[in-house]
């Protein structure tokens, strides 16, 4: 008995699935699908390392005309993805405002007449202060390295060479900065080419403690 | 309890060989095979074709087999154009869509911020026309999160093609720059599927 319920049952499903398949290839009820697979969207990452380079020793007492940096700054881009990268140097200027010693600390360094400092960069950076293009972006007193041919830094394009030399010009740095405590600081910054935020990437100083 | 049983599976089985008749009743009524007065009828046959191209500039396109946009930064911006086809013997409706979304790392050796989605930041675009008549606007501007539908993201989501006419589907990724920053590196977006669905009206 139980067997031939079974039996029944199990023809009148395929019955009914048979059925069901040829109703649905005759009106065209089964849609048809074309899958194109294996689709991917990603974004690269920011890879920098530092190369080489150093200050000379912090607390070292130091005299116009010595050099800061013991070994040349480079740093090694990796990024899988273009790039642009600025640096911003910032140091203790000090000046006699009304017969009184002021030391300015984070003075940013601009290459121009009242700079104290004397940065000798191993690449081309472009300084831009906003002066000729205010309310532009780079209205922020950084150095932008290829500015002027083309900021965008190709995908994992090797070494980049920063700067060999600073130091305290002699002819601008006198009697002031006698006793006075200074403070050079280097601050690397990269983003992704164009549209993003500048991102810190790494900063160096020296003091002199 | 026994002959219960037995009657209704009686009645299913009688059922189901009705239905069976009716169902062979349909296939020969509209096949060539029979021949019904005068009148030959085909078979209905479904049959969209669907090419996928690729370009960097909405200008030259090239062929490709899938979505693939590796590498990008901030800006950048891939256009997809999708040239869908019936070939088929009846009018149909074709949707298109993604779905099988996943987020992860772009280089699993780098550390990358799990909590963001590239997804959130990638602005679509989708619109197309047929016979290149006027121009549909799916998708305006908008990032795929606020696209999405349910699990779906839909880049068309009717378009009426008769017998021979030819769509073409232009549909766009810009990773978005106002609203990107640094954080959003070394991120990937699986797409498990873009599918091209057709059915009769």
């Amino acid at each position: 008995m139980k067997n031939r319920i079974r039996i029944i049952s199990i023809s009148a499903l395929f019955l009914i699935m048979i059925s069901l398949a040829m109703i649905g290839i005759t009106y065209g009820w089964f849609a048809h699908g074309i899958v194109f697979t294996t689709n991917h969207i990603n974004v690269g990452d920011l890879r920098y390392a530092l190369s080489g380079g150093d200050f000379i020793e912090d607390d070292t007492i130091i005299v116009p005309g010595d050099n800061l940096v013991d070994e040349a700054f480079v740093i090694n881009n990796l990024s899988p993805i273009t790039s642009q990268l600025r640096v911003k140097i910032t140091y203790t200027r000090v000046t006699v405002i009304g017969e009184v010693i002021t030391p300015e600390p984070d003075y940013a360094f601009k290459n121009d007449a009242d700079d104290h400092l004397v940065v000798t960069f191993t690449s081309t950076f472009i300084f831009r202060d906003g002066e000729d293009t205010p309310e532009n972006e780079y209205d922020d007193n950084c150095w932008y390295y290829n500015f002027e041919s083309n900021e965008i830094i190709a995908a994992a394009s090797g070494n980049i060479n920063l700067f060999s030399e600073i130091y305290y010009d002699g002819n601008k740095a006198s009697i002031e900065y006698n006793g006075q405590s200074l403070t050079v600081t280097i601050s690397v910054e990269v983003k992704q080419a164009d549209n993003v935020a500048w991102s810190v990437l790494t900063s160096f100083d020296f003091s002199t403690g | 309890m026994g002959k219960k049983r037995m009657t209704l599976s009686l009645v299913a089985l009688i059922s189901s060989v009705f239905l069976f008749v009716l169902a062979s009743f349909a296939w020969f009524a509209v096949s060539e095979i029979v021949d019904i007065g005068s009148n030959i009828l085909n078979v209905v046959d479904l049959d969209v074709e669907a090419t996928l191209e690729v370009s960097d500039n909405e200008v030259d396109y090239v062929s490709a087999d899938s979505i693939v946009f590796t590498n990008s930064t901030p800006g950048s911006i891939k256009y997809y154009r999708l040239t869908i086809t019936n070939v088929g013997n009846i009018d149909c409706y074709t949707k298109v869509s993604m779905d099988g979304f996943v987020d992860g790392p772009t280089d699993i050796t780098v550390t990358y911020d799990d909590s963001k989605t590239l997804s959130d930041v990638i602005i679509l675009n989708s619109s197309y026309n047929v016979n290149s008549g006027s121009e549909v606007y799916e998708i305006e501007g908008e990032t795929m999160t606020d696209s999405l539908t349910g699990t779906l993201i839909f880049l068309a989501t009717s378009i009426y093609l008769d017998v021979d006419d030819v769509a073409i589907l232009k549909f766009s990724f810009l990773i978005s720059g106002s609203d990107t920053d640094n954080y959003y590196q070394n991120l990937d977006l699986s797409i498990g599927r873009l599918l091209v669905q057709s059915a009769t009206p």
